[in-house]
């Protein structure tokens, strides 16, 4: 599916129903009760478990100029930045806190939707917050390309110097969520390795063994045996008075980013075993000074290009600077948020499940349903079994805040409303309170129908005999202009243990889940995403070349196929001259 | 006599199309909704029949009825008169006495006049009784047609939120299952319509009003909730089910067709009206 991406911004992830429903909910109220506006027309196309968000990109901008407009007086910031988000988060926080302490299971069904509602309110009125990030960002991106093109004409600075700033210009100038967390993994396995060594242990990989499903075997050299990942976990690491350093500090790493994988999909704890895992993965490529050497990396990045930042701010007219300003808060805040709804969607969860284990069903089932159809679910789970189904191959969200959707989806009394649009009667009808959900056939006729109004998307196949991509470089390495290499596509990272050093990374958008991965690629490319996008960030942090904003490469280019990529320009070139196998 | 409870009364050939057949059926089948039926002649002294009628609604033992009209030229094959008596809904022992009232001053509505003419009947023949039945909060309630016009290996099923009244009054597009009657497992069809407004079995419905102002009828009924509208009203196997009844009927009546209205409550399907359906003579419209 390609989209008309001059009109729409299709951001394409693993997600489920539940989640992004509670999120557009947020949107809809909450965003209004600190803006006054709620969020534009959306459309939401499941497929499977993956989603299309769709917004329209004037929309979204002119609602990012409406709220930076806000944001920049001195007063609102403050009291957004440094009040409203801080003591929302807490309170999210708490919430989380106080229903870990919670015996779900002990509660009746009518007590468990109370909690619900509860928490989902807390959360939403947080989350509304967050909402702002996005469009404040795009048009923030747009004010400033357009500034920085009149510093580079104006001959105040030169042309490479602007490039070269440009991504530190518009972020954050702290250490990230995700910065930290690999710093601290970093520290874990350079001191698994250490102790491996001097508890006669070590680390081989086992690809190409048929009988090796992990790829990583550990040798104990005192009796030559291998042992199984899970195996070394259980027996040795957790035991052995060599590990204690270890160990103390996996725990500790398991203790405050147990949540790091969680996303709008699906969640999961991450324990000692998945980190001793990661670590030896680690261990394989690197030695441990080596690893020891990184931490920290991404924050020495940051402070070497400090001083290109400075030197480009100081020339920025005040109004740009202000917005500068607003950038780095939100970058901040953008990251602080990712942690908020990871642990937040882990509560969320936790209700889903014991909603499913009530109805002898399973979470993912639980996913597929609204908060409004949880009652009626734990009443009577048959009576929506059939919808389920529907929704996990095929569902459309509408949200409007009229109620736009194509003819043949309007209601009767609508259209044939003898009165007309009359205001004082019609809003009620005219407003739409929720967004609308269709499923399975209905759902394909109805984003048959939106297509023919909106016209936002094409043809899938088409694209795949074009003979480059090009979208924008978020950052290279000094002196690396030309990257050969081999594609890998990326729809759900958790899936992709396989990936190859060296290969390229190429996936819609990337998220926390990815940084595996990315750390393995030799260049990432994705469809959607600003500077001051995740995959953006993380390049920057790690030192991987990045091309963003290429708006169909995942469906464009397929894996294994090999390109060469001009990373300055910004373009990907096909080998095959666009025929692929 | 001027109530009906059972189709061993004497007085079966007074109860009107619709009580006839809802008396007979009632033997037949267990999931009936329990109602009796007023006669013609309470109609003359609807004050001196209030004693019988309140007895009558306290043994339903329900707090909740619906008032329908049952009238001798009504449910034919050829006039099925539909639509053009009043019902009452949502009527309590408070309101039930001026309900039955005005189901039968509808009798002589100029809408009823110019239909009778237009089908060659003689207004002033037509015997109105009355059916009070006790109300169940459908959640979902529909019609079903055994044979489709268009086709006959197949039948039918219309099916909306709430009460009937929604697909009756033809405001709300309903889903439209089409099924095989040689199979009705097989749903050979399925059109989900976008339903806006229900008539909810709670909601207060203030006829003052609706006969005061035209067409407020709106404001009788509720919103459905959004995450619905677009929703399949029906599992497949309560399609089949009442499918399967419907046939049963056909067959049992003796009927080229069997026309009912039914609502699930529950999980569990209610049989609210039988009657044998339109003919070839109606032209590919379902005339409920």
């Amino acid at each position: 599916m390609i989209f008309n991406n001059r009109v729409w911004l299709a951001w394409n992830q693993q997600s489920s129903i539940h989640l992004l429903y509670l999120t557009l909910e947020a949107g809809r109220i909450d965003l209004k009760k600190y803006f006054g506006f709620s969020w534009p027309l959306t459309i939401l196309l499941y497929e499977k478990d993956q989603v299309y968000w769709m917004n329209r990109w004037e929309e979204l901008r002119a609602l990012g100029f409406k709220m930076l407009d806000c944001l920049l007086l001195p007063s609102y910031q403050r009291f957004f930045f440094d009040e409203a988000f801080p003591a929302k988060s807490a309170e999210v926080e708490a919430a989380v806190q106080s229903l870990a302490d919670l015996d779900l299971k002990a509660l009746s069904n009518e007590d468990l939707l109370n909690e619900y509602r509860r928490f989902a309110q807390v959360y939403k009125s947080w989350y509304a917050l967050g909402w702002y990030a996005e469009p404040v960002q795009f048009c923030a991106e747009d004010i400033m390309e357009d500034e920085l093109k009149y510093l580079r004409d104006t001959d105040r600075i030169d042309a490479r110097t602007l490039a070269d700033a440009k991504l530190p210009l518009f972020s954050s100038m702290q250490t990230t969520y995700s910065a930290e967390i690999e710093d601290s993994l970093f520290t874990c396995a350079s001191k698994l390795l250490i102790a491996l060594e001097r508890a006669k242990f070590s680390v081989a990989s086992t690809e190409g063994f048929t009988n090796a499903p992990n790829g990583i075997t550990v040798i104990n050299k005192r009796d030559s045996s291998n042992l199984r990942p899970a195996e070394f976990h259980e027996k040795y690491f957790m035991t052995m008075p060599e590990f204690e350093d270890a160990r103390s500090a996996i725990l500790k790493h398991c203790d405050l980013y147990f949540w790091k994988l969680n996303n709008y999909h699906s969640t999961q704890v991450v324990g000692p075993g998945a980190v001793v895992y990661e670590c030896l993965k680690l261990g394989l490529r690197s030695t441990a000074p080596e690893l020891a050497e990184r931490v920290g990396e991404s924050k020495r990045r940051i402070e070497m290009s400090r001083p290109l930042r400075n030197k480009v701010y100081q020339k920025l007219r005040p109004y740009y600077r202000a917005i500068v300003d607003v950038l780095a808060r939100s970058a901040q805040m953008k990251d602080a948020r990712k942690r908020v709804i990871s642990l937040a969607n882990h509560s969320i969860d936790a209700f889903l499940g014991e909603v499913a284990r009530r109805t002898n069903g399973t979470i993912e089932q639980v996913r597929c349903l609204l908060p409004d159809e949880l009652p009626e679910f734990l009443r009577n789970a048959d009576s929506l079994q059939e919808e389920i189904q529907f929704r996990s191959e095929t569902a459309v969200m509408y949200w409007g805040e009229q109620d736009t959707a194509p003819v043949a989806f309007t209601s009767n009394a609508v259209l044939r409303d003898p009165r007309g649009f009359t205001p004082d009667v019609s809003p009620s009808v005219w407003h739409m309170d929720q967004p609308i959900i269709t499923s399975g056939d209905t759902a394909r006729a109805f984003i048959t129908a939106l297509n023919d109004k909106f016209m936002f998307m094409l043809d899938w196949g088409m694209g795949k005999e074009l003979d480059s991509i090009s979208g924008e470089c978020a950052y290279s390495k000094p002196g690396e202009d030309e990257i050969r290499g081999v594609v890998r596509v990326v729809r759900d990272p958790k899936a992709a243990a396989d990936f190859k050093e060296g290969e390229i990374l190429v996936a819609p958008s990337t998220t926390p889940d990815y940084v595996p991965l990315i750390r393995r690629a030799s260049c990432i490319v994705t469809d959607w995403g600003g500077w001051t996008s995740h995959a953006a960030l993380c390049a920057r942090e790690m030192d991987i070349p990045c091309i963003i904003g290429t708006y169909h490469a995942s469906h464009v280019l397929s894996s294994g196929e090999e390109v060469i990529i001009r990373v300055r320009e910004g373009v990907v070139v096909r080998r095959q001259n666009g025929r692929h196998q | 006599m001027i109530i009906i409870e059972h189709a061993d009364s004497p007085h079966l050939h007074l109860a009107g199309g619709k009580g006839i057949s809802l008396l007979r059926l009632e033997r037949l089948y267990t999931n009936i909704p329990k109602f009796f039926v007023l006669c013609p002649e309470a109609e003359e002294d609807i004050d001196g029949a209030a004693p019988a009628v309140l007895e009558a609604f306290d043994k339903l033992g329900v707090s909740r009825v619906a008032v329908r009209s049952s009238a001798s030229v009504e449910d034919q094959h050829r006039t099925s008169f539909a639509g053009q008596f009043e019902t009452r809904l949502n009527v309590t022992r408070d309101s039930l006495l001026s309900a039955i009232h005005f189901v039968y001053a509808s009798r002589r509505a100029l809408r009823v006049q110019s239909y009778s003419e237009a089908h060659q009947l003689d207004h002033s023949s037509i015997q109105m009784s009355i059916v009070v039945q006790c109300l169940i909060p459908g959640d979902v309630s529909g019609v079903c047609f055994s044979r489709y016009v268009h086709n006959d290996r197949l039948g039918i099923v219309e099916a909306c939120w709430g009460l009937g009244e929604s697909i009756v009054s033809g405001k709300e597009t309903p889903d439209r299952y089409i099924f095989e009657r040689n199979n009705t497992n097989r749903i050979v069809e399925t059109t989900i319509g976008n339903q806006l407004y229900m008539v909810s079995p709670e909601s207060e419905i203030d006829y003052e009003k609706v006969n005061r102002e035209w067409n407020s009828d709106h404001n009788t009924q509720s919103l459905v909730p959004t995450h619905k509208r677009l929703r399949k009203k029906l599992l497949d196997k309560e399609i089949s089910q009442v499918a399967e009844l419907a046939l049963h009927i056909e067959k049992q009546e003796n009927y080229s067709c069997s026309d009912i209205e039914f609502c699930f409550h529950d999980g569990k399907l209610y049989l609210l009206q039988a009657r044998p359906g339109p003919e070839a003579n109606v032209r590919g419209e379902l005339v409920a």
